[in-house]
């Protein structure tokens, strides 16, 4: 190379004149990729205005625009002086939009800024373009016969080893965060470093390779001019997967509408090519058919994936428009069975109470035609009275548990605990239940524990009635023979309980307190030893037990279950007796105990 | 002789407890609400208020609020007889001294119970 080093101000013939065909090609690879660019870029900023990305976008496409109008006019003037000033101001432009780039993938993956750090140091990396811009390193003198400037060696080398340095590590930023990213974050990194790597390296490598190439003598300039114009093409294929993501990944939070004007946008812009650049030779009409047949393709690929995305958003749109649909229906489903279960409870609490107001004064009227208060009975009236007295007691019971079923069920029954002896509960039993099973001929036996037994946390009077009412059937059903009660410690009990409900459960083990009733009474048909403590529901009323233990045991359970305990019955069968019995843990849960029941 | 009063709108259970109160020596006075009680608490000087909670014009609740809210001769012994057991503490917080579950007892249980909480120096029994 044999440059005429002359500083001389004003038109040169450069290479160009000659070649006005290239010139179309220094067209054709300047202003559509700058087009393309600005439009991407400038859309984003509109779109998301607020985000740093966007910026940091914005500066890369108007710092790479900057620089290709520049090297437009570079290419295009004859004017000495336009050109050097026009070429001074490259590099520093060069390395403006790698630096901004390093920053954007930062920030664009990171989704945070940098840190002051970071700064400082792109800043380092700006500051040798910034001081040595003006200065002789930069740019040494004109070249008139080529019509070019000549460039600083220094300048130029420092200007390429920061562009490699920095393509190389924004490769290895994104080599690290796709490494550790989640799935769904693996394709946005790949195709925005993919894309920057493309615009980088495209532009920094066509220039080191002319460079060099043109250095050693392997090619001409003429050669080197058109090497350098496909630089330029990195930066479309940036905006092309820059475009892919905004359609694809919804990325800078452009909505689906806006993303489908930018795609026509663009393929309408890039197919606009087609008139304003010559077609003057074979080259040019090749060149922009192939652009518009690939931006076409791109075009409708993309338009295709935005209209399918949308499709796919309408049927999730209505899917979750009909399970919020289902969900209404349920909830309202839900407060109307609430409702019922509200009006059940206020319906049972108040016949319950509506239900005493014929028994109560029947009561009341028997008991005292009984004692005489009325005149004197005959045997056969006081017989037949007091049938109708022990029927109407059975009503009173009856609508009692029915009360306290549905108490207990819905929380209004508060229980009232306190530290105790369940043997002290027993003896008073006994003694209550005692005098009516010696007047009816039966045996009562109270077996007392064997062992000392641990205090346990009770509501007195509901246990009392739990275990009274063990006892009182056990001797309204047994005719002759005995009833035995019996308490004692199971230090051994296998006995598996869960507390309080599915949020918080707790399995407790451990010893157990076992009262058990037995008699030598009527027994219980096997098949109907499941039903005995179940609330009667219409399904199994059939095997409600005709003589109307009605709701009591199953009031009992609720009630040995409110102390973290158990209940059950055994009978070998009809007419063999029967044993009840309760559990109360001697571990009760606190979360139990100190529930309102 | 003590004075009793049975407030309730049960005609029959008024009928059996003037019949059962009367024969244990008590002078029974019947009124069918709170506000007719009120009337002859004004006239006679009652000693015992057996009332029923749920009646029309006043019912128990009112009633033993009103004996209790001044104006009333304090150591008037108001009895509460209802099956609505859950109402045992309102009736004890607002004054009464006693709470009897009606359908849980026979008359002369309902005397007896009547003159333990009479005889107690603290009232209430259940």
């Amino acid at each position: 190379m044999n440059f005429n080093l002359v500083s001389q101000v004003g038109t040169c013939y450069s290479f160009i004149s000659q070649n006005q065909d290239f010139l179309s090609f220094v067209y054709y690879s300047h202003i559509p990729t700058t087009v393309f660019a600005l439009i991407v870029g400038v859309f984003v900023f509109i779109k998301d205005k607020r985000s740093l990305v966007s910026k940091l976008l914005l500066g890369i496409v108007v710092s790479f625009s900057l620089w290709t109008s520049l090297d437009l006019i570079i290419w295009k003037s004859y004017d000495s002086r336009l050109i050097m000033f026009a070429w001074s101001l490259l590099g520093i432009l060069n390395v403006l939009f790698f630096i901004l780039s390093l920053y954007f993938i930062y920030v664009f993956i990171e989704k945070k800024d940098v840190s002051f750090g970071k700064k400082i140091i792109f800043s380092i990396f700006l500051l040798p373009m910034v001081l040595l811009t003006p200065t002789i390193f930069n740019l040494k003198i004109f070249d008139i016969a080529n019509c070019q400037a000549v460039e600083g060696k220094y300048f130029t080398s420092s200007y390429y080893l920061i562009g490699f340095f920095i393509a190389l590590w924004i490769a290895f930023f994104a080599f690290f965060k796709y490494k550790r990213a989640e799935s769904h974050q693996k394709k946005q990194i790949i195709f925005i470093s993919l894309g920057i790597e493309l615009f980088l390296m495209s532009f920094f490598s066509t220039g080191l390779l002319n460079s060099y190439l043109v250095g050693v003598g392997f090619i001409t300039d003429t050669v080197s001019f058109k090497i350098e114009q496909y630089g330029l093409f990195g930066m479309a294929f940036f905006m092309g997967f820059l475009a892919y993501m905004i359609v694809k990944f919804k990325a800078f939070h452009i909505k689906m509408l806006a993303a489908q004007a930018l795609v026509v946008a663009i393929v309408a812009l890039i197919s606009a090519q087609f008139f304003f650049t010559p077609l003057a030779n074979v080259t040019n009409i090749v060149l922009i058919g192939i652009t518009v047949f690939v931006s076409a393709v791109l075009g409708i690929w993309l338009v295709k994936s935005v209209k399918d995305e949308v499709r796919r958003k309408d049927q999730l749109q209505k899917m979750t428009d009909s399970l919020a649909e289902t969900n209404d229906k349920l909830r309202v489903i839900n407060a109307k069975l609430e409702r019922i279960d509200a009006t059940k409870t206020d319906f049972i609490y108040i016949a319950s109470h509506q239900l005493h107001k014929v028994p109560t004064p029947i009561k009341g009227y028997l008991s005292m035609l009984l004692e005489g208060s009325y005149g004197k009975l005959s045997k056969e009236q006081r017989r037949v009275l007091e049938n109708i007295k022990l029927a109407n007691d059975r009503q009173i019971n009856l609508v009692d548990d029915l009360l306290n079923a549905s108490r207990l069920e819905y929380g209004k029954v508060k229980l009232d605990f306190k530290k105790q002896y369940l043997e002290d509960i027993c003896r008073e039993i006994y003694d209550t239940v005692l005098p009516v099973a010696e007047e009816k001929g039966l045996k009562f036996k109270y077996e007392k524990p064997k062992a000392a037994l641990p205090e346990l946390i009770l509501d007195k009077g509901k246990i009392f009635e739990a275990i009274f009412n063990f006892v009182d059937n056990a001797v309204k059903y047994t005719r002759k023979g005995k009833v035995e009660m019996e308490i004692e410690l199971d230090e051994r009990s296998h006995y598996q309980w869960q507390a309080g409900d599915d949020e918080q459960k707790e399995i407790l083990f451990g010893p157990v307190v076992r009262v058990t009733v037995s008699d030598t009474g009527v027994g219980i048909a096997k098949e109907n030893i499941p039903y005995l403590f179940a609330k009667f529901s219409r399904k199994d009323t059939a095997n409600l037990n005709v003589e109307g233990t009605g709701l009591g045991l199953y009031v009992v359970k609720l009630m040995v279950e409110a102390h973290g305990g158990r209940t059950w019955a055994e009978s070998e069968g009809e007419g063999k007796g029967s044993r009840f019995i309760i559990e109360i843990p001697t571990k009760q849960p606190e979360n139990v105990v100190a529930k309102e029941v | 002789m003590s004075k009793i009063i049975i407030v309730e709108d049960d005609s029959m259970i008024s009928e059996i407890f003037q019949r059962k109160f009367s024969e244990s020596g008590f002078e029974v006075f019947l009124a069918e609400n709170g506000k007719q009680a009120l009337e002859i608490i004004n006239k006679e000087k009652i000693n015992v208020v057996l009332s029923d909670l749920i009646m029309p014009e006043m019912g128990g609740f009112e009633l033993t609020k009103t004996l209790r809210g001044g104006g009333y001769d304090p150591n008037i012994k108001i009895i509460i007889i209802s099956n609505l057991i859950d109402s045992l503490e309102n009736a004890i917080e607002l004054g009464a001294n006693g709470f009897l579950t009606k359908s849980a007892f026979t008359p002369t249980e309902m005397v007896n119970e009547v003159k333990k909480i009479l005889d107690a120096q603290q009232p209430p029994a259940k």
